[in-house]
């Protein structure tokens, strides 16, 4: 009876979220230039750089611990509002995005460098042998009218030594390199 | 009036079909991970923490999730780690403060005990850091069918190391429990860890 309850509240707090979805919805089919002033999206030539992220894991959640550590209830909506998630100095992390091709020739993605990192890489992560394994790549083909996914255990673009401490919220500068369309600046935001 | 009977009867026997298929769901949980039944014994461990030491001894009495990686990992470790902590605030209450999560570096090199807790203590309060000897950490992979090595991919990272990232759940006795593929998501382990630990 109380996992019966229980189904009927989560539902209802789906619903909630479906009725604030639809109105999220309504406000980001804005025009490109509109959603490239906000920084959601670049473009340059015929190519499109959406949804760019940088992972801000480690260190640090101070007070969020403490908050943490004891949850107030099984409140099955929960509202995620930690101001965990930020990028030491000094460390690794990844960053992830959708790129779109929309001419008629294939382009390549050859390099990518940051202000915030001491070096920026090109990587793919492989499952191979049972094993996870991080392989250099020397480019990433973006085919004509395609689009290429960089997403968290696949290919990713590597920011190594991060030399400034971001929080999430913050975003971090990116330039990336294409044979064709040439140099690219996007804002990778920080998050989970 | 026989049309409204008819109704009746169909409702009924919708109602009747959907409460045996929530209870047969409900007897007989089936789990995304690979269920080791009977629990396998684990082998007896002792690392180090920043807290101290942290190995089997420790654990016992709570679930726990062994993982293998390194904090100089950029991609797979910080998905992972993020993934189970929204898989522990996911399945409750019970899970977010009963299971503990114990990162064992496979890179004992650079991680050491202080940069390990720096790093683990971001995904949430349960989560910790354990590094040792080189030998000591590989007595410990392999006692869990860990493997690890450097990789010879150049990088400005200095290097990287190959690793496998299947997560080890313990049970409180200490036991091999349930073995988590890297590409569990994260409802499938709250949705174990909510059966593991009785709702």
């Amino acid at each position: 009876m109380e996992a019966m309850m229980r189904i009927r509240i989560e539902s209802l707090g789906a619903g909630v979220c479906a009725v604030v979805l639809a109105a999220g919805c309504g406000t980001e089919t804005g025009s490109e230039a509109e959603r490239a002033a906000t920084g959601e999206l670049a473009v340059a030539e015929h190519i499109v750089v959406e949804d760019a992220w940088v992972r801000g894991a480690p260190p640090g959640v101070g007070e969020d611990t403490a908050r943490r550590a004891a949850p107030a209830r099984d409140t099955p909506v929960r509202t995620n509002n930690r101001a965990s998630a930020a990028l030491p100095a000094g460390t690794n992390t990844a960053a992830y995005m959708t790129i779109r091709n929309r001419s008629e020739e294939s382009d390549r993605l050859v390099s990518a460098s940051s202000p915030a990192a001491g070096a920026v890489e090109l990587h793919q992560t492989v499952e191979e042998d049972g094993m996870t394994r991080m392989r250099r790549v020397d480019g990433i083909d973006i085919q004509a009218d395609d689009t290429v996914r960089l997403e968290p255990g696949g290919l990713h673009v590597m920011l190594i030594d991060v030399s400034r401490r971001s929080v999430r919220g913050d975003s971090v500068e990116l330039r990336l390199r294409f044979e064709r369309a040439g140099e690219i600046e996007i804002r990778a935001e920080v998050r989970d | 009036m026989r049309m409204g009977r008819a109704w009746i009867a169909v409702a009924f026997s919708f109602v009747l079909t959907s409460v045996a298929a929530y209870s047969l769901l409900r007897e007989r949980p089936s789990f995304h991970g690979m269920l080791l039944e009977p629990p396998l014994p684990a082998r007896e461990f002792t690392l180090e923490s920043a807290a101290g030491p942290l190995g089997t001894a420790q654990l016992r009495g709570s679930h726990a999730v062994l993982f293998f990686g390194y904090t100089s990992c950029p991609d797979v470790c910080p998905t992972t780690l993020a993934r189970l902590a929204a898989a522990l605030r996911q399945a409750g209450p019970r899970a977010e403060r009963g299971v503990r999560v114990v990162m064992v570096s496979v890179d004992p090199q650079r991680d050491t005990a202080a940069r390990l807790a720096a790093y683990t203590s971001a995904f949430g309060p349960q989560f910790q850091g354990a590094t040792g000897t080189p030998e000591e950490i590989a007595r410990v992979a392999s006692a869990y069918g860990v493997a690890y090595m450097r990789s010879d991919v150049e990088t400005a990272a200095g290097y990287l190391v190959d690793h496998t990232s299947t997560l080890v759940v313990l049970d409180p006795q200490g036991r091999m429990r349930l073995l988590w593929s890297p590409v569990t998501t994260v409802d499938e382990m709250a949705s174990d860890l909510r059966i593991l630990l009785g709702r």
